[in-house]
């Protein structure tokens, strides 16, 4: 019964266990194959699949620049990209008689707003509507107040559309946050204090929130795949245990840890092309299947044939400046010293 | 999942379903349960399946902060949890006003409907419960929270009137308006509840169910905290009425320490250098009169009591070991659930319009999914006034009250359904005093009435009810399905007994909406007020010795208030 024994020393780590059923459940609603995001209601209402995920990363972009002008921690600003992600998986962004759609700025402001209480990180609703404004005038130090219209407009539109989103996510407002598993994935692991491969880990889950990632993975896939791809990276190896590679004790398949990595390795690829300089991440990709799982990792490492991505995001270059690439920059920084 | 079609057909869309969220047409509305400080409860059939929910609906009028975070922790958190012993939150439901423009949407929780709260069974001098049955409802008591802390959450305001149960026999935990993740590793069998390595806020769990670490401000606390709260309700099986009920903070830990002893370095290692514990140290040594109190428990059930309400907090038992604990193996054996006697409803409800009129203080503060009925509806709505009727704490806030000077009526954001009276009630000044001593004092006996006008709040009597409130932010957020007790006229000497903690709350919180929150924002608001004041729930008790006094100028001067607010916010925050 009572036992007087106290915990001392560090607790072992708990073994990795998998979420509870019913956040399982609602992650499991919110999980998409490949052509369902070719169904997503933008494209169903003629707007190009290209051009939707070209409006995606223009959105989670203003959330990561918002949320760096608050300084918001990277995590809330995950599961603000996360809302925004499934937000538009059940509504357009193109007007239809009797649909005024919301502009993919007022989602992310909405979202971003809405992440900020859900994982505790609150502003002053005037801090976040000035740099809302901001960013969308693409003006930093934009002298905005209470006078100024556009803050009306957009305290407004937060205020009213917080309950559309709401809905629209079902309140399934608990992400697990794939920081914090990877972070203890680290520790269980005993490396996280390896700053390299912490920093590494961390700026691949950083710089995912601009893909669609979120609708295709669980959050725990996504952990894995980034801490694969840092290790890979910084050529770290994690141990097995009981003859189990780690990421099988992590409760993940390899296959879709490799199918990750190569959606994170798209955002890479794209960007470097446009610098023209040789990315030092091109060797992220590999093939998804036809490996040997039990190839150790440190064995798959090295062929990295470059396949065309496969939804590439080709137009990531489009936008003149690179928004992406901008964003990335950002994130990554912001990231790192967290 | 759903569909997978070739990616090169023409799009047709996402077909799958999505569960979560419904519009309010599936629901067809049978009865106002009841209405708490932060919003109605209504009694409602789903067409789909023809079962009975109970849809509280979360007031979010012309809030500054839009949906409350008290309302969003707790939907959150009900999400991702689902256990036989937990109340479960079905889903959300929305209702979008036809009206033209933009409005913003009505928004309910459902949950299903339970027909009782422990806190008013035990109040139905025809229920009567025996040994195994309480055993039955003990084990499932523990089986919920030994879910709970496996989970790494934490309830902080157990209580008989969180507690509710259904014609069946089962038990369920509600209101989730103060509980929060816990961050430390879980309790493990035969090792107590383990220690915590960071702070938490201590202004939780309703005053008459607080354990004696918080009560001397630990802000390492565990999920001890909630044993002590189930060794409370355990005690209050047998004894039909709460037991520890103090008037303040003080006297809460006095007549633990009267019960179960002084605290020293044996029975509570650490516990002189708890911020509280200063003032502990002068008072006369007790050796505790437990064993003579509760020998109707017998020697097994004396040993899980003392074992529950053990100052030492690193000792408490945990909930795993509670259920291996020889008193449920012993004659008799607990009963099973469904061999509980039904309690019918209408005798419930009878008892209800009765206590009424005599027990004015039941605090049933339901909660969420909360005894709607428990309480007193029934079908034959609100016992006593009419509109206004819901929250017997507000009633009486409206009449006594005026309200903060300089506020204009009317203002209150925050919950803004409320009865007009009470709307227009600041805070008085009493209100927002903290607390303690007085704290209790809403919903006291005291509370009642309007006797306190708007003054000070009369020092004692207040103090009654623990307050806890409940209903923490700002009242909002807890609501219950408060009945009009208090309404009702007689309120005073019953109260005493047991209803402090949940109105006490509410009012209190209520208060503080209206008067702390004010400050900023005279209007909208509300929602803020909900939010941050949730906090304050719990801070009625907060120090000891301190504050008390400030607190009564508080509501005066704004600029207190606003610090105190900010306190709550900071409090919040963790």
């Amino acid at each position: 019964m009572v036992s007087t024994a106290i915990d001392t020393g560090a607790p072992r780590p708990e073994r990795p266990r998998p979420p509870p059923p019913a956040v399982v459940e609602a992650e499991q609603q919110w999980l998409f194959t490949d052509e369902e995001l070719l169904q997503a209601p933008s494209i169903v209402d003629g707007i190009t699949p290209e051009e939707e995920r070209t409006l995606r990363r223009k959105g989670v972009n203003f959330i990561l620049q918002v949320g760096m002008m608050l300084k918001l921690p990277q995590t809330t600003l995950s599961t603000a990209a996360v809302f925004f992600n499934r937000f538009l998986m059940r509504n357009s962004l193109k007007n239809r008689p009797g649909y005024k759609a919301l502009h993919h700025y007022q989602i992310a402001a909405t979202t971003l707003f809405l992440a900020t209480k859900v994982e505790e990180n609150c502003r002053k609703m005037k801090e976040l509507v000035i740099a809302c404004v901001r960013v969308a005038l693409k003006d930093p130090n934009k002298l905005v107040d209470e006078q100024t219209k556009d803050f009306w407009k957009w305290r407004d539109t937060i205020l009213y559309s917080e309950d559309v989103v709401l809905e629209t996510l079902c309140f399934d407002l608990s992400v697990e946050s794939p920081y914090k598993i990877m972070y203890d994935m680290l520790k269980y692991y005993g490396v996280e204090h390896n700053k390299k491969l912490r920093n590494a880990a961390w700026a691949f889950l950083s710089d995912s929130c601009l893909t669609q990632i979120c609708l295709l993975f669980t959050s725990r896939t996504i952990a894995a795949a980034s801490l694969y791809a840092g290790a890979r990276l910084v050529e770290v190896e994690l141990p097995n245990e009981d003859g189990k590679p780690w990421w099988e004790v992590q409760l993940i398949k390899l296959r879709d840890i490799r199918r990750a990595c190569n959606l994170m390795a798209d955002i890479y690829e794209a960007s470097s092309s446009k610098d023209g300089e040789a990315s030092i991440y091109v060797g992220l990709r590999s093939p998804e299947d036809g490996i040997d799982f039990e190839t150790p990792m440190s064995l798959t490492n090295s062929q990295a044939p470059d396949q065309p991505p496969a939804n590439g995001n080709v137009n990531s270059n489009d936008n003149g400046n690179g928004n992406g690439h901008g964003a990335e920059e950002m994130s990554e920084e912001g990231e790192l010293d967290g | 999942m759903a569909n997978t079609t070739a990616a090169a057909t023409p799009p047709k869309g996402i077909t799958r379903r999505f569960h979560g969220c419904s519009k309010i047409g599936e629901y067809e509305m049978i009865q106002k349960l009841g209405e708490g400080t932060f919003g109605e409860v209504h009694k409602a059939r789903d067409r789909r399946s023809g079962k009975m929910y109970a849809l509280k609906k979360i007031l979010m009028h012309n809030e500054k902060d839009g949906f409350p975070i008290t309302a969003l922790r707790e939907i959150k958190l009900l999400k991702i949890i689902s256990h036989d012993n937990v109340l479960k939150l079905e889903e959300m439901a929305v209702e979008r006003p036809k009206a033209e423009g933009r409005k913003r949407a009505i928004l309910y929780m459902v949950t299903p409907y339970m027909s009782h709260d422990l806190s008013g069974l035990l109040d139905n001098p025809d229920v009567q419960f025996t040994v195994a049955q309480i055993k039955c409802y003990m084990l499932q008591l523990f089986k919920g929270l030994r879910y709970l802390h496996d989970n790494h959450i934490l309830h902080r305001d157990m209580k008989a009137a969180n507690l509710l149960i259904s014609n069946r026999g089962r038990l369920q935990i509600a209101d989730f308006g103060l509980a929060r993740h816990y961050d430390e590793p879980v309790p493990q069998r035969g090792r107590g509840n383990g220690e915590a390595r960071r702070d938490y806020t201590s202004l939780v769990v309703t005053r008459w169910y607080r354990p004696p670490e918080l009560l001397l401000s630990l802000r390492r606390y565990t999920p001890a905290i909630d044993l002590w709260g189930a060794g409370c309700v355990f005690g209050e099986m047998f004894k039909r009425k709460p037991i520890l009920t103090g008037h303040s903070d003080i006297n809460q830990a006095q007549i633990i320490f009267e019960l179960v002893g002084s605290p020293n370095n044996e029975s509570m290692p650490g516990w002189d250098s708890l911020p509280g514990a200063q003032s502990v140290k002068d008072w006369p040594r007790q050796t505790g009169s437990i064993t003579n109190k509760f020998n109707m428990l017998g020697r097994t059930g004396l040993d899980l009591f003392q074992k529950l309400l053990m100052l030492d907090w690193k000792k408490r038992i945990n909930a795993i070991d509670a259920i291996e604990h020889p008193y449920f193996k012993e004659d008799p054996k607990p009963m099973r659930e469904e061999d509980i006697p039904r309690f019918n409803d209408s005798h419930e409800l009878d008892r209800r319009n009765a206590r009424k009129d005599h027990l004015p203080a039941a605090p049933a503060g339901g909660t969420v999914g909360g005894g709607p009925n428990g309480e007193w509806t029934g079908p034959g709505g609100p016992p006593n006034t009419g509109g206004p009727w819901m929250n017997g704490d507000r009633q009486r806030y409206g009449a006594r009250d005026q309200g903060p000077p300089g506020v204009p009526a009317g203002g209150r954001g925050g919950f803004d359904r409320r009865p007009p009276g009470y709307e227009n009630g600041g805070p008085p000044q009493g209100r927002h005093q903290p607390d303690w001593g007085n704290g209790g004092r809403e919903r006291g006996p005291g509370y009642g009435g309007g006797r306190h006008g708007n003054g000070p709040p009369p020092g004692d009597r207040r103090h009654i009810l623990p307050h806890q409130a409940r209903h923490g932010p700002g009242g909002g957020d807890r609501d219950t399905y408060i009945p009009s007790y208090e309404g009702g006229a007689r309120p005073r000497e019953d109260r005493r007994s047991r209803g402090p903690d949940e109105r006490p709350g509410d009012g209190r919180r209520g208060s503080r909406d209206s008067g702390n929150s004010r400050d900023g924002f005279i209007n909208d608001r509300p929602d803020h007020n909900r939010g941050y004041g949730g906090r304050d729930r719990a801070g009625d008790s907060r120090n000891f010795g301190r504050e008390r006094r400030d607190g009564r100028t508080r509501s005066r001067s704004p600029d207190r208030r606003d610090r105190n607010r900010d306190r709550d916010r900071d409090i919040y925050r963790r």
